[in-house]
């Protein structure tokens, strides 16, 4: 998943996003890393069992509950049991897919799905960041070096999080760099 | 599956078309969500144009229409 859809992209040019500027430049692009879609798809692969464990309870256990069922019911069961993990997996891949952060070389862009139609799109300014910090907490963001990126904001006394982004620390001095830049005469 | 009671096989087969008409109900259900899919993906490609969008909007009318389908099916099984 990490090759084919990657989670960090360092000036990518077959990407842009909505209002952006003609003389803004995608500098990161990012998304969560790829291992925390680990559950979701273990549970989806689970899920594809779950029929058969059914069945070989049924006949271990010598319940014999699935033989009384008419064919049919069984059969769209399954069915709608099978379209339901392709919903599953579906929402979950584009909810990771389209949740969202870029740094261009004017602003931060946190890109949200909140729901089935609700988009929610923060930017932030340069000027407006007080403070950059990252964090890498545990032993499987330790070991895949992914985390979190806190972005202290001026304009509205908040943060904004970029949750569980690949090389957090590259990430965090890449703002830091950015901010710099257009800030040219801060220390 | 029939039995030697009437009144067995009566309450047999209306549970039976008690769960069809349910699972009709859902898989309808189901088509009404492929088609939220189908325009959030619209949705999520006008906000960030990426290589794969053409491939998601074609997984989303894939799906849309394997629901219909499933729809039609379930139905023509009663």
């Amino acid at each position: 998943m990490a090759l084919m859809f990657p989670a960090f992209l360092d000036k990518p040019d077959k990407i842009s996003f909505v209002d952006q500027e003609e003389d803004e430049v995608i500098e990161l692009f990012l998304r969560r890393h790829g291992i925390t879609n680990f559950p979701w798809i273990v549970l989806s692969i689970l899920g594809l069992f779950i029929p058969a464990l059914v069945v070989f309870l049924d006949q271990a256990l010598q319940i014999n509950f699935i033989s009384k069922i008419p064919e049919k019911l069984a059969l769209e069961a399954l069915v709608l049991w099978y379209l339901f993990i392709i919903a599953f997996v579906f929402e979950s891949f584009l909810s990771w897919y389209f949740n969202i952060y870029i740094m261009t070389n004017q602003q931060l862009v946190d890109i949200n799905f909140r729901s089935l139609l609700f988009r929610d799109i923060v930017t932030i300014q340069y000027n407006d960041i007080q403070g950059v910090t990252s964090q890498i907490q545990g032993i499987i963001r330790s070991f895949f070096n992914f985390g979190d990126v806190l972005v202290e904001t001026a304009a509205k006394n908040e943060s904004v999080d970029f949750n569980d982004v690949p090389k957090p620390d590259q990430v965090a001095d890449r703002i830091d760099d950015l901010q710099k830049t257009m800030k040219p005469n801060a220390v | 599956m029939l039995s030697d009671n009437p009144g067995l096989d009566f309450t047999l087969s209306s549970l039976s078309f008690t769960f069809q008409i349910g699972f009709i109900v859902l898989a309808i259900a189901y088509f009404i969500f492929a088609l939220i899919i189908i325009r959030q993906i619209n949705l999520m490609t006008e906000t960030v144009t990426t290589e794969v969008a053409s491939l998601l909007k074609i997984l989303s009318l894939v799906l849309g229409l394997l629901s219909l389908g499933v729809v039609i099916w379930f139905i023509r099984l009663i």
